[in-house]
């Protein structure tokens, strides 16, 4: 059998951090999910994420300071950034680069998420 | 012209301070058609949710004069270096309120008479009810001390039980419900 797919959600809503996990394990996916930066970084010492879907405006850590923070760990793990956040077409183009690799805005598409982050972890 | 429309326009002349109340629902929307409404003035636009390039691109397809607005931009830094913009200050994370009240006693002293806070709502992630508010007051005072500075802060109105509404709207002159 086909392993599954982990998948690290990180958002301080829980009913985004619910609903996300809902969509994913129904597309046969695994889901952790970590309530802010700080917590995702601790859950990141035991678990190794094919992909971490994270959210931009948290409490506590910036995503600046968790980017840095992965970097300084050497972490690679590819990262979608799913948020409300708006910013204009070529600025997403200068974010994802490197294992940043999609920008989702909130509200999504159930299937639109799906596709997306399967891409992701392909990429 | 509507009712709401004629409502904002009477308020803006004899309200210095005004918190709107913005639909969550069309909450951009509803926005963007507040400040077409007002863009004869110079405003100065502090985003804590929106990047500047988000926001220029919504405003030019508005047809907004792009010429009348500055912006403060406190979210693009919390991701990525942005390129200096002739028309915007980055601050460095909404978390940084200092940061953020220095840019602004700058930007009235350069006369942008009319400020806009977007949103209250967002500011909640990161600081607690009474942090906002202490920030706010400091905003007020200095918009009631300059003569020439007009106030306006917006909510989602899914946050109107919060302990932060009910604090802000008796500080301020009016409260607009936009529809």
């Amino acid at each position: 059998m086909k392993k599954s797919n982990l998948i690290l959600t990180v958002d301080d809503e829980k009913d985004i951090r619910d609903s996300v996990k809902d969509v994913l394990e129904d597309a046969n996916f695994k889901v952790e999910t970590a309530e802010n930066g700080k917590s995702m970084l601790k859950k990141l010492e035991k678990i190794k994420p094919d992909l971490i879907l994270l959210d931009v405006l948290m409490p506590g850590l910036t995503t600046k300071e968790i980017l840095t923070e992965l970097k300084k760990r050497k972490n690679k793990v590819p990262i979608i950034f799913l948020t409300v956040v708006r910013f204009a077409e070529a600025t997403k183009k200068d974010i994802i680069k490197g294992n940043m690799v999609d920008y989702i805005e909130k509200p999504f598409k159930n299937e639109d998420l799906i596709k997306r982050v399967k891409k992701g972890i392909k990429k | 012209m509507n009712t709401n429309t004629e409502k904002i326009k009477k308020s803006r002349k004899q309200s210095k301070v005004i918190l709107l109340v913005v639909p969550a629902d069309t909450y951009n929307q509803s926005l963007l058609k507040f400040v077409k409404k007002i863009d004869k003035n110079k405003i100065c636009y502090v985003s804590i949710n929106k990047g500047h390039s988000a926001l220029v691109e919504a405003f030019k397809s508005k047809k907004i004069n792009l010429k009348n607005l500055f912006f403060i931009d406190c979210v693009t830094k919390t991701i990525f270096e942005p390129k200096e913009e002739h028309n915007c200050v980055f601050i460095s994370s909404p978390k940084a309120i200092t940061e953020l009240s220095l840019a602004l006693n700058k930007l009235m002293d350069a006369s942008f008479p009319s400020i806009l806070v977007d949103s209250l709502s967002t500011l909640m992630i990161y600081h607690n009810s009474k942090t906002i508010t202490k920030f706010i007051h400091h905003l007020i005072n200095e918009a009631r001390v300059n003569s020439d500075i007009y106030l306006t802060l917006t909510i989602s109105d899914k946050d109107r039980n919060t302990e932060l509404y009910s604090k802000i709207e008796v500080l301020v002159d009016e409260v607009i419900k936009l529809k």
